[in-house]
Formats: structure tokens, sequence, C-alpha cells
């Protein structure tokens, strides 16, 4: 595939972004009128567009761009691209430290103690996979040190959730490990973006030293990228982003594996140019999977993780034939 | 600023001393070999010249300018490095690996200006890798790859270049394509002439190809001076562990390890 124009490329991706938003605002149970909507403070259509709809969508935009983000950010770092979020356990353990501080009463005693939670779980989880596997550990040792925080964290947030004193425990439980974005509110958003929104900013700036990393890490050295402090500046980064993302819509896979998949041929393989573009793919892909989940004719609303992992776990398998085939 | 000197460094990881009391300097239009048998700390001095390992003692120097007091892209711009076994990670296009040497150059807001496609186009076709420009880094030969990384280097244009082991995988076409483009440096940089150390463990090249070559072993410089004078036979006895064979041909003349020294 040639590599088109990078910021025809941005441009295009943000104007599918922008479109697919006005068709995911008009979906639902009620068809909206938008003249009310947007006019009449106070009517039904109101408040289900900016109370339910738009909070919801947002909300899949800003958790999309962030598993993107972090996805393409991580497997630069790494220089692994089965490097992903949640394969490497970052988002299960996101997902705990968000439990933990949502069921043991921490929760009340600030409006960013939910996101720090689930912050805190998604920076141990980075620094014990650097720990573990490093960029010299090689895929394998990688995504078993992945398979193993993952499950184990999972089994930790079940647990957890078990022991509380939670009558709807098990749906809780799903809903953690699964991840959704149903009923989610304003407020949620508006104490996890300013924390995204932070990580953003961090990983975005480290574009030139994903590029120089291309070369190995004793090149970018050489090339002018003292290692500690961009590196420093992705694990924040990620830890901040993914953190708050995970705490306000629990643990969706895939997204951040693939994304980054799909856009490096467009970007040519730059790990630079790659970060921009798998961020608004990562909150389109989202956008339209949450769109699906509510189109689905279930009884009960579909998991948004449910789709992510149909999408993406073929995908995924798809990755592990076309990497054996190449190594033999 | 017109070399690059190591004064008096010693080096030491996990407690084993990998290099004492090396000294050691490049002066630009000089190519120097560094040879030494495997584990002599050629690696690790090359890495204490690019600044990649700090020394426990002495100073690395540019010009009169401890490397140390150097910014990171002040730096980069003044030394480049081609690591042993250098392999790109993701499937760039040649372009773009060739393109990564001009980071130094520019500031993180700023784009690519026309000075850095100049010298891009200049790298290119100095290592003679236009025609591949828009191939994948990954799929190139091995001859092809180092060429590439080559070109990264001199679209950086530093002062002085330290390849380790640049033609170890390569076969003698190559081989003698790189040091070419080695040599190449040290006349014709875009400003002005270059200075470069190679690490090498073909002697032959080493005696055809370097204006000074410099001998460790054990962490030690055993001896250092003209190819003539270093490639002694007994030199390449005491720190080779081999007898050689001295050839003359066309007023040069060459080196081949005959037999093993018994133990």
């Amino acid at each position: 595939m040639r590599p088109i124009a990078y910021h025809w490329l941005l441009a295009g991706l943000a104007a599918a972004l922008l479109l697919a938003l006005g068709l995911v605002l008009q979906q639902g149970p009620m068809t909206l009128n938008w003249q009310a909507a947007l006019f009449e403070a106070g009517s039904v259509d109101a408040t289900i567009l900016w109370q339910v709809r738009l909070p919801r969508a947002l909300l899949a935009v800003a958790v999309g761009a962030t598993l993107g983000l972090a996805g393409a950010a991580l497997q630069g770092l790494l220089r692994n691209p089965l490097a992903g979020p949640d394969l490497i356990g970052v988002t299960s353990c996101a997902a705990f430290g968000a439990v933990i501080t949502l069921y043991f009463g921490l929760a009340g005693l600030a409006w960013f103690a939910l996101p720090a939670g689930g912050m805190v779980g998604a920076a141990l989880a980075v620094l014990l996979i650097w720990l573990l596997a490093g960029s010299r550990g090689g895929a394998l040792i990688l995504i078993l040190a992945g398979i193993a925080i993952s499950s184990m964290v999972s089994a930790l947030t079940a647990l957890a959730l078990s022991l509380a004193p939670n009558p709807f425990a098990m749906s809780e439980i799903v809903y953690w490990l699964l991840g959704s974005l149903a009923n989610r509110s304003g407020a949620d958003l508006a104490i996890s973006l300013p924390f995204m929104a932070t990580g953003w900013v961090l990983l975005l700036s480290c574009g030139r030293y994903l590029d120089a990393l291309t070369l190995g890490e004793e090149s970018a050295r050489t090339l002018g990228f003292p290692a500690s402090a961009a590196r420093w500046r992705l694990v924040i980064g990620v830890a901040l982003s993914v953190g708050a993302a995970v705490s306000v819509s629990g643990n969706i896979g895939f997204i951040g594996l693939v994304v980054p998949h799909l856009m490096r041929p467009w970007v040519g393989h730059r790990p630079g140019r790659l970060l921009a573009a798998s961020a608004l793919a990562g909150a389109l892909l989202l956008l339209l999977a949450d769109l699906l989940v509510q189109w689905f004719p279930t009884t009960q609303e579909l998991k948004l993780g449910v789709i992510t992992a149909l999408l993406g776990g073929p995908f995924f398998l798809h990755l592990v034939y076309s990497a054996r085939s190449r190594a033999a | 600023m017109s070399a690059l000197t190591a004064r008096e460094i010693s080096l030491s990881a996990d407690e084993r001393l990998l290099l004492e009391h090396v000294s050691f300097h490049v002066a630009c239009g000089e190519l120097v070999g560094l040879i030494g048998p495997n584990g002599a700390g050629k690696s690790t001095l090359m890495r204490a010249l690019a600044g990649l390992a700090p020394c426990q003692a002495g100073a690395v120097l540019c010009g009169d300018r401890p490397l140390s007091e150097l910014a990171p892209a002040q730096r980069a711009r003044l030394l480049g490095y081609l690591p042993q076994g250098a392999i790109p990670h993701w499937p760039l296009p040649v372009e773009a690996v060739v393109e990564l040497g001009r980071l130094p150059h520019r500031r993180w807001w700023q784009a690519t200006t026309a000075a850095d496609r100049l010298a891009v186009e200049r790298a290119l076709g100095m290592a003679d890798v236009h025609h591949l420009r828009g191939r994948p880094v990954t799929q190139l030969s091995g001859g092809e790859r180092l060429r590439v990384l080559l070109a990264r280097l001199f679209a950086t244009d530093p002062l002085f270049i330290l390849a380790d082991e640049p033609v170890a995988a390569l076969d003698p076409y190559h081989q003698l394509q790189i040091m070419e483009l080695l040599r190449a440096h040290t006349r014709e940089r875009q400003a002005g002439r270059g200075g470069v150390v190679v690490v090498l463990h073909d002697l032959n090249l080493a005696a055809r190809f370097c204006d000074r070559l410099v001998l460790l072993a054990n962490g030690r410089v055993a001896v250092t001076g003209a190819p003539r004078e270093v490639l002694q036979p007994q030199w390449l006895r005491a720190v080779y562990g081999v007898e050689p064979r001295l050839l003359e041909s066309d007023g040069e003349f060459a080196v081949v390890p005959w037999r093993r020294l018994p133990d």
C-alpha cells in the first residue's frame, strides 16, 4: 500500500470521525429531533442528546483514542508489533486499580480518586512488563508475561468484587472484565478526560524518539535522545491515559493491538506518525463498535469488549499466522 | 574541533575491567582502524567514544570539550555511531531511514527543511542507494542494508563516524565498497573533512584502507601506528596468538594469519 500524504490521512480520519459522531448521536431507541435538541433547553430531546448520547459518544472517542495511541506508543517503545495495552496486562491492572478504589470506599476521598486508582494500576503494569521483557525480551516473553499478569489480575479483580459488600457483584465483574460504555454520564467524562488528555500530550510528544528507536536503543541515544527521559514520558503517558480510560470504561480489549496494525502501512511504518493516526483511528473504531453494541438485538445490551474481542481476536490470529509464515 | 580524543579512560562493568588507561585519538581526515582479538574491548571503546558508556576514569574530548558537557543533540551532530549488527525494527522505506539521520538537526516542532531534503539526497547518492529509496529496509540484502545505514550517518553529516564491525557479515565486494564509503567520509564530507574509527577483524582491509591502526589487547592499547608498524609478526603472535605471513603486492602489503601458535 502506498502511504498517502500524512496530513490528508489525518484529515480524512478526522472527517470520518465527525461523520461517525453525527451518526452515533442520531442513533438510539428514540429518533432525535435536532431542532428541539439543540435549541430548546429542557426538552426531552435536549436531555437525551446532552446527557445521554453525547457523553457516551465522546467517552467512546476519548477511550478509543487512548487505546489506539497507547497501543502505537507501546509497540514503538518495545519495538514489538504484538504489544498492546490489553495484551500485556496494562488494562487489566488499571481495571483492578479502579475496582479497588471503587469498592473499598476510596473513590469518595477525592474527585480524581477513581482514575488515580486506574492510573496506579496501569503504571505498575507497564513497569512490571518493562522489567520482565524490556525491549530485548522478544515477542514470546512479552506475551507470556502479559498473559500471566492479565489472568492473575483479572482473577484478583473478580475476587475483590466478590468480597466487596455488593449485591451486583456478578454483573460488575463482567463490566470490569469486558468493558462497556453504557450508562456513562458527563461526570465520568469530566473526571477522566483531563488525565487522558495529559497522557495524549505526553505520548504524542514522543514521536521523534520512537522514530529514532527504529534503529535501536543505542543509535537512538547517539541521535540525541537520552534514553531515560523519553522512556519515562512514554510510561507515564500510557499510565495516565490508559488508567483514566479504563477507570470509566472497564477493560476493552484489542483496540490497542489492532488499530496500529491497520494504520501502519498508511504512514509508511513510521512509528512517530503512527501515533496521531492510531489515536484518530482508535476513536473511530471504538465509536463504531459502540454503535454496533447498541444495534445488536440482544435482550441485555452486549458488552463492548465482546464486540472488540470478536473483531480483534481473528485479527490477532491472522497476525500470529503471518508472523509464523515469515519465520518459516 | 578537529580531533576526538580519549584520555586515559578506564571502564569496568560487573566488576570486570574492560578498558584500562586507554588513550586514543582520531583527527579529521583520518581513518583509524581498531583491531584486536574478541573481547579485547574494541566495542567498549567505541561505545565510550560515542558517549554511550560512561568512563570511571579519564575523559573523552571532542576538540577541547569533554563529551559529557555537550548537549545530546549537539553531540549527535558531531558523532555518528553505527552499532554492531544493527537491523532496523520496522519495514520503513529506505528514504525514511536515511531521513532519521536529520533528527539531531531540527527541534521537535520543526518540519523537514530544504536543507534536510538536500542532505538526504546527497547521502542517498553517496552511499549508492538512490535506486532503493522506496524499498522496505527490512527486505534488503546485508550489503544494501549496511549502505542504507551508512547513508543515514552521511545524512547526519557528523564530524566523526564510529563504525563497529560494519563489514563483518559481508562478501568481499561489499566489504571493499563499505571501506571505500568510510574513506570517502574522511575526504568529502559536506563541511570539510571528517574522521572515521572502524572496528575490523579483517587485517587486510585494516592494512589497505586505514591511515593508522590501534591494536587492543585485554582492555589496553598494545601498539598503535601505521599499518606496517602495527601488523608486525611479533605483535600478531603476542596479541592474536597466530603466526602470520606478510605478502607484498603492487607496493601494498597484505597479512595472512597462517597458523595458530601452540597455547
